[in-house]
């Protein structure tokens, strides 16, 4: 593959290998008055992480394409060194969808050949020209957790195992398992003293950059459940209980699950069940208690995703609100303001 | 159940296990979490691991437990607690119940009590009694042959998606008699890694959940071609039920313009085109008939198991307690010859008396038996047996 084509997408094993028989880069080394673009650029795509969610490559960067290259993992140790779960997700996610705007336009070839080296299996479709056949277990391993109908394997074109996907759709996939990749490298434990002073500095100034961004998301107000806000499902099941209907299995996980997010109490949610037909006080109470996280694992569950719900066919089809959620638990919130929560 | 029942089962079961020289295990047994119950009504004994199938079996032997499972998923340390068990990954098995599926048999041979009035009736409970309003019931429901063809036909549905869509093969599948009322088709050495969300993904596909008719070619305005997967299958049904049922006259009297009507839509449905379909009935039957189609081609597998990847499933080759029928494989080119009834019964001996409660009339191994009620009958041992775990009968000696 091509120099160009590296600077373009660093993340690639080849880039690395390409980079290291050029330069031996030690991180100890960075320091040098010979590798200040290199830090520069990288303090760069951080920050372009940080403000506008996705790094930018312009062309005339590509120009001292080693020092782009190298870029890359040295961006990488800075957001290793900063040590923050959340930074992890904004930083790889940004180099994806950098990586996205290149792949969707990309030539075919070097297309599939990245397919090949992130682990996808996909070649020319045997369909109509210039789409793709995508091994179906590549595709739900990356595409299972987007939620537009046209994603859903159900509503796909599936032959023998391989799924048909358009050029953009293969170049959305490998952004998912791009985005894997990044973030997996900055999970490499580096603490800011393996960095030289000049670097660390960079770093700290990142890490106050990151503080304050994330000061701005804000904590968001949980609302507390009541009878005015609840979903449908939730409204729906608790009035069966109330006619003392037999509730499933999994809707009594939703139900329990929901009501001990959102505000109630245990001794509230057993109320609750007491008058179900097969309503056992000792053993509800061990269940609800696990649920709720007093006992066990000490994990409270958290109920099931909408779309979950729809599988189990314990969702009773939802309502307008319900048209701007995924959870939920986000229903309440939704409902109050009139948007996602 | 009383003990001299329990001691009965107890020790059949032992006899079984014992006499067994080898027994079916998983792939990478010592990295599988095994849980039992070693008694009726008892909490399962869980978080067990064994490194081998003769330590597995040594066990079974001595303890004759009434239920045995095993994890389809695989941990590193399996005897751990759950959030310990560091998991690797799971086995993907399609559970296939007879329950889940509207039989009409049901009314033949399943009954309930009211615990609170005596108040009795035919099929499944209702939400509460008819007579005095009480919701308590004691249940009887049995498994009789018919129940067990209609499960066996959504094996034959899964097996096609599976190699059709999913390029899964035979070579690749495992068909069990789960020892009760339905099937499991386990998948071998394929998916093992995907994870919850993704067999999510395979169960919506199954059951055609989220399936999106404008993605299909089922558009409301302008009803086409099918594509899709899902497409071709319902014009695939369609194309069935039309050719059986025909779709009503509108040339009345005509025998010869209804023919040509019929076969012009037949010829569009088999080029995958409900176009035809679409013009020659009403938007409502139309309508009617897409519905039909997509529950005839929707495969009825249970979500909730299978989307689970922490399950523990019934060990293959051990006994169900439920009915003291195995839980056993079938092959592929038997399965349709397969008798759950006849195939899976191996508790087989000399008679033995018991007082049954009730019980309906019932098919086991060649002979039919019952109806049953508060009576003394000497029954063969897996008679016996399956009485007992059905809990409509003690054992008398």
């Amino acid at each position: 593959m091509s120099v160009l084509r590296y600077a373009k997408y660093p993340f690639l094993r080849g880039a690395a290998a390409f980079v290291s028989e050029q330069v031996d880069l030690q991180l100890k080394e960075l320091g040098k008055e010979e590798f200040k673009p290199v830090v520069r650029r990288a303090k760069q795509r951080v920050m372009q992480a940080l403000k506008q969610r996705r790094v930018v490559t312009e062309s005339r960067e590509l120009v001292d394409y080693v020092s782009e290259v190298l870029s890359f993992p040295t961006a990488v140790a800075m957001v290793s060194a900063i040590n923050d779960d959340r930074l992890r997700s904004v930083y790889s996610l940004s180099e994806a969808k950098a990586a996205y705007e290149s792949l969707k336009d990309e030539d075919p070839k070097t297309l599939l050949a990245i397919s090949r080296e992130l682990g996808i299996r996909a070649k020319p479709s045997a369909g109509p020209a210039r789409d793709f056949d995508l091994d179906f277990e590549d595709y739900l391993l990356h595409a299972a957790r987007f939620h537009q109908p046209r994603w859903k394997l159900v509503n796909r074109k599936l032959d023998r195992g391989m799924v048909q996907v358009t050029q953009r759709e293969l170049a959305r996939i490998l952004q998912e398992a791009i985005q894997r990749r990044v973030y997996e490298k900055t999970t490499v434990p580096l603490s800011v003293e393996d960095l030289p002073e000049s670097v660390s500095l960079e770093v700290g100034e990142l890490r106050e950059n990151w503080e304050k961004i994330k000061r701005s998301f804000g904590a968001r107000e949980a609302v507390k459940d009541d009878e005015t806000n609840r979903p449908p499902c939730v409204k729906r099941m608790l009035e069966r209980l109330s006619k003392g209907e037999h509730l499933s299995h999994p809707e009594r996980f939703a139900l329990t699950t929901y009501l001990s997010n959102s505000g109630h109490a245990v001794e509230e949610i057993l109320g609750l069940y007491s008058s179900s037909p097969d309503f056992n006080a000792a053993r509800t109470e061990y269940q609800v208690r696990h649920l709720a996280g007093e006992m066990g694992s000490r994990t409270r569950y958290k109920p099931p995703k909408c779309s979950t719900m729809k599988t189990q066919g314990i969702c009773p089809g939802g309502d307008d609100v319900c048209q701007r959620i995924r959870h939920p638990l986000q229903y309440p919130a939704a409902k109050l303001g009139g948007k996602g929560g | 159940m009383n003990e001299r029942s329990i001691d009965f089962l107890k020790q059949t079961f032992s006899r079984y296990y014992s006499s067994l020289k080898s027994l079916w295990v998983p792939e990478e047994i010592e990295k599988r979490e095994f849980g039992f119950f070693l008694g009726k009504e008892k909490a399962m004994v869980r978080h067990r691991s064994f490194d081998s199938a003769e330590k597995l079996l040594g066990f079974l032997a001595k303890e004759a437990p009434f239920d045995v499972y095993y994890s389809i998923a695989t941990y590193d340390s399996p005897q751990e607690a759950m959030s310990e068990k560091g998991w690797r990954g799971a086995d993907v098995v399609f559970d296939i119940d007879a329950d889940h599926l509207g039989r009409q048999c049901r009314e033949e041979h399943d009954m309930w009590v009211c615990l609170a009035c005596g108040k009795e009736g035919k099929g499944g409970k209702p939400a509460s009694c008819p007579e005095c309003e009480k919701k308590d019931f004691h249940e009887v429901n049995w498994v009789c042959g018919k129940c067990l063809e209609v499960a066996k036909l959504e094996v034959y549905k899964l097996l096609e998606v599976l190699e059709e869509d999913f390029g899964i093969g035979d070579e690749n599948v495992e068909v069990y008699f789960s020892g009760h009322r339905g099937y499991h088709v386990h998948v071998q050495g394929r998916l093992s890694s995907i994870d919850q969300a993704a067999r999510k993904e395979l169960v919506d596909y199954l059951t055609g959940t989220g399936l999106d008719l404008g993605l299909v070619g089922l558009g409301a305005k302008s009803p086409g071609r099918l594509v899709t997967g899902w497409g071709t299958r319902i014009a695939r049904s369609l194309y069935e039920i039309v050719n059986e049922k025909g779709i009503g006259e509108k040339h009345a009297g005509d025998k010869n313009l209804e023919a040509k009507r019929k076969r012009r839509i037949l010829e569009g449905l088999m080029a995958n085109d409900v176009e035809a379909l679409s013009k020659n009935v009403s938007k409502k039957d139309f309508e009617s008939l897409v519905s039909l189609a997509i529950e005839k081609v929707s495969v009825k597998v249970d979500p909730v198991v299978t989307t689970d990847v922490h399950r523990l499933f019934r060990l293959p080759e051990t006994i169900n307690s439920k009915t003291g029928l195995l839980k056993r494989r079938v092959p592929l080119e038997s399965l349709s010859s397969f008798d759950p009834l006849e195939d899976a019964v191996v508790l087989k001996g000399d008679p033995v008396k018991v007082s049954v409660k009730r019980a309906p009339r019932f098919s086991l191994s060649g002979g039919t038996y019952g109806p049953y009620a508060n009576e003394s009958a000497t029954v063969p041992r897996e008679v016996a047996v399956l009485l007992l775990c059905k809990e409509a009968a003690e054992y008398s000696g």
